[in-house]
């Protein structure tokens, strides 16, 4: 059996992926835990990684014999996608971390390398990783197979797996590193080798940090207070990018950016407010190029800084029958808030669809991020009504006949 | 010999038997365990779901010593008939429990999600100066039914009193026991509240002592978390 059949999930674009997940597992996780691996008389174990640039993991083992002389083969070690990893229709593909040429009933040493490959299918919540090992013969059959889980500490992912030990934590550092070129990549001198090897190349790496980028919106009335703050742990959507050639990019497909530490950043404002919210996100601008993955170049923000603060633009007030208006109470919807102090508060919270207001940090000539920006399950936007007799008035989008501002994406906050 | 083998494998039997009789107790345990989960849980029982999807939202006010504080909350939709039955105050562990008043049922009408109110029924102040208060008029929740279908326009208000000024209350909504069938069910319905008492306060003198912001940020972050527990 050929090692494509391992490819048992596929994304439309797997490896963008890669550049979330990195960051991400840097910022979330500690330390990674190891495992071992038995399959009948085979034993693998991963051991800790060295220090600095080195291998993600190594794999070392004894491939065992079936037959009483020793048979070439090349073992492979895959990595196999966590569910996170995949939003609801997606396939995700993966392609062999590492391989070696092996005679059976010797030992093997396979380093999974530290790169974009191995971070895909790294578990972003737990930061953990599955492995597959797999030995074929030179006439394309499957001899050996095997399962581990790195970076599990307890064991039992399965039957191969007998014991645990660490690796090291991952480097932040690494996500600067500008790829090797593509022939002389680790993946492409894998592909030269062994032409089976399914693979996929990065290189090209560009990054703009800082970008302000719209998070949400926020809006509040006349001398009432309105507070946009994000808790830890948020989650926004944002736009991937995508060229052929470096040019002409459209819009395609959306990523996830988790900030998971810290306790996010708040501000209020008062008084006929209407106004986008931004935080700060780096980008990052990518070439990708292989057998399994889309050709080309790509950009998306990959991380978040935990700020937010006013944007530049003011944000539309309230669509009514195609309207924009500044009066909730014209809104069958519009929710009473009561002078002195009383206040409401709902945990979510997105902007207003607004196609051109992100622009892409490498330029005019470039596409515009957008549509789902700045979305985030764990904001908190409070309203106060700070005035001694006048109503203030909440009202959003109704679209799905819910009087609920808990239902509501964008809340409007307006004196009567 | 014979004896022996014979022996054996009625003892293997009873075995089997005492192995099939300990199985069927667990799966028996295994379902009644479920059964009380799912019925603590509140999230979805009998084909209602006693809570609407979507976010989180909450109300906060201010209230006078022993004056009723309302705070509302949407119902999810059901599939069947649905009785509501009782209810309970679900406090917010850690923090000042209010004692529970009034419990009723506003279909909505004049205004979309009036989140807070005080009094009952639940009344708003003046939407102007020197106008008449604004009531919201509530039917009795026990026996309440609800058919099937979404509850998208129907709201349940709780009230509830506390009595030392200077406290700020809070609650995470309600422990509601509703009827499906013969069967009934009891869930937590989560719709957070929070009032700050103060002297002298009604409707239109409505002094700001506030109470603490810290404390009530506080009780959202621990209402959230319970929330999203179920």
């Amino acid at each position: 059996m050929k090692p494509s059949r391992l490819a048992l999930f596929v994304t439309k674009h797997p490896d963008r992926l890669a550049g979330l997940s990195l960051p991400l597992v840097a910022l979330g996780m500690a330390v990674f835990g190891l495992t071992s691996v038995t399959s009948g008389a085979a034993a693998a174990t991963t051991h800790p990684a060295s220090a600095g640039r080195g291998p993600l993991a190594v794999v070392t083992g004894l491939l065992p014999s079936p037959a009483s002389t020793a048979a070439p083969a090349t073992i492979y070690v895959y990595g196999v996608p966590q569910p996170t990893h995949m939003k609801p229709g997606e396939k995700l593909s993966v392609s062999a971390l590492a391989w070696q040429r092996v005679t059976t009933g010797s030992s093997f040493r396979l380093m999974i390398p530290d790169n974009r490959s191995s971070a895909a299918v790294i578990d972003r919540r737990t930061g953990r990783m599955n492995i597959q090992l797999d030995a074929f013969s030179p006439q394309g059959s499957q001899v050996w197979s095997a399962v581990a889980r790195v970076g599990h500490a307890a064991a039992a992912p399965g039957p191969a797996v007998t014991s645990v030990g660490r690796l090291k934590p991952y480097s932040m550092g690494l996500l600067r590193r500008t790829a090797a070129a593509t022939h002389t990549s680790p993946m492409a001198l894998a592909r030269q080798a062994t032409p089976q090897a399914p693979t996929c190349d990065y290189g090209d790496y560009t990054y703009r940090y800082g970008i302000a980028t719209r998070i949400g919106e926020l809006h509040a009335a006349s001398s009432n207070t309105g507070t946009y703050s994000y808790t830890s742990g948020v989650d926004s959507t944002f736009t991937v990018g995508f060229s052929g050639n470096g040019s002409g990019w459209s819009v395609d497909g959306n990523a996830g950016v988790t900030h998971t530490s810290g306790e996010g950043e708040a501000f209020n404002h008062g008084g006929y407010y209407s106004q986008y919210v931004d935080g700060k996100y780096d980008y990052e601008q990518w070439l990708q190029e292989g057998d399994t993955c889309q050709s080309g170049y790509f950009q998306v923000g990959y991380q978040w800084d935990g700020s937010a603060f006013p944007g530049y633009r003011g944000a539309p007030g309230r669509n009514i029958n195609g309207q924009f208006v500044n009066n909730c109470t014209s809104d069958p919807t519009n929710v009473p808030l009561p002078p002195d102090g009383s206040y409401a508060w709902k945990d979510q919270g997105t902007s207003y669809f607004w196609s051109s207001g992100i622009s892409s940090p490498w330029g005019a000539a470039s596409f515009s991020f957008g549509g789902s920006t700045g979305y985030s399950s764990n904001v908190k936007l409070e309203w106060k009504n700070d005035q001694s007799s006048h109503y203030s008035w909440l009202c959003g989008p109704n679209n799905d006949g819910e009087y609920n501002i808990s239902s509501w994406d964008r809340v409007y906050d307006y004196n009567s | 010999m014979t004896r022996a083998i014979s022996g054996a494998l009625r003892a293997a039997v009873h075995g089997r038997r005492a192995a099939a009789l300990l199985c069927a107790g667990l799966v028996l345990a295994l379902v009644l365990a479920l059964t009380l989960v799912l019925a603590a849980s509140g999230a979805g029982d009998g084909g209602f779901q006693l809570n609407p999807s979507g976010g989180l939202a909450g109300f906060g006010n201010f209230t006078g010593p022993g004056v009723p504080a309302d705070f509302s909350g949407f119902v999810g939709p059901s599939s069947v008939q649905v009785t509501l039955l009782s209810a309970t105050l679900l406090p917010i562990p850690g923090f000042p429990v209010p004692r529970l008043v009034h419990v009723g049922v506003h279909p909505v009408q004049e205004f979309g999600d009036v989140g807070e109110a005080n009094y009952w029924p639940p009344r708003l102040p003046p939407l102007y100066p020197g106008g008449a208060p604004i009531t919201m008029p509530v039917a009795a929740f026990h026996g309440y039914r609800l058919t099937p279908g979404r509850h998208s326009s129907l709201l349940i208000f709780y009230s509830f009193a506390g009595s030392r000024p200077g406290v700020d209350y809070f609650a995470a909504g309600l422990r509601v026991t509703y009827r499906v069938g013969q069967t009934d069910y009891t869930g937590n319905w989560y719709a957070y509240g929070s009032s700050c008492v103060t002297t002298p306060w009604n409707l239109t003198l409505r002094p700001r002592k506030h109470c603490s912001s810290a404390q009530a940020s506080r009780a959202v972050a621990a209402y959230t978390h319970m929330a999203k527990q179920g």
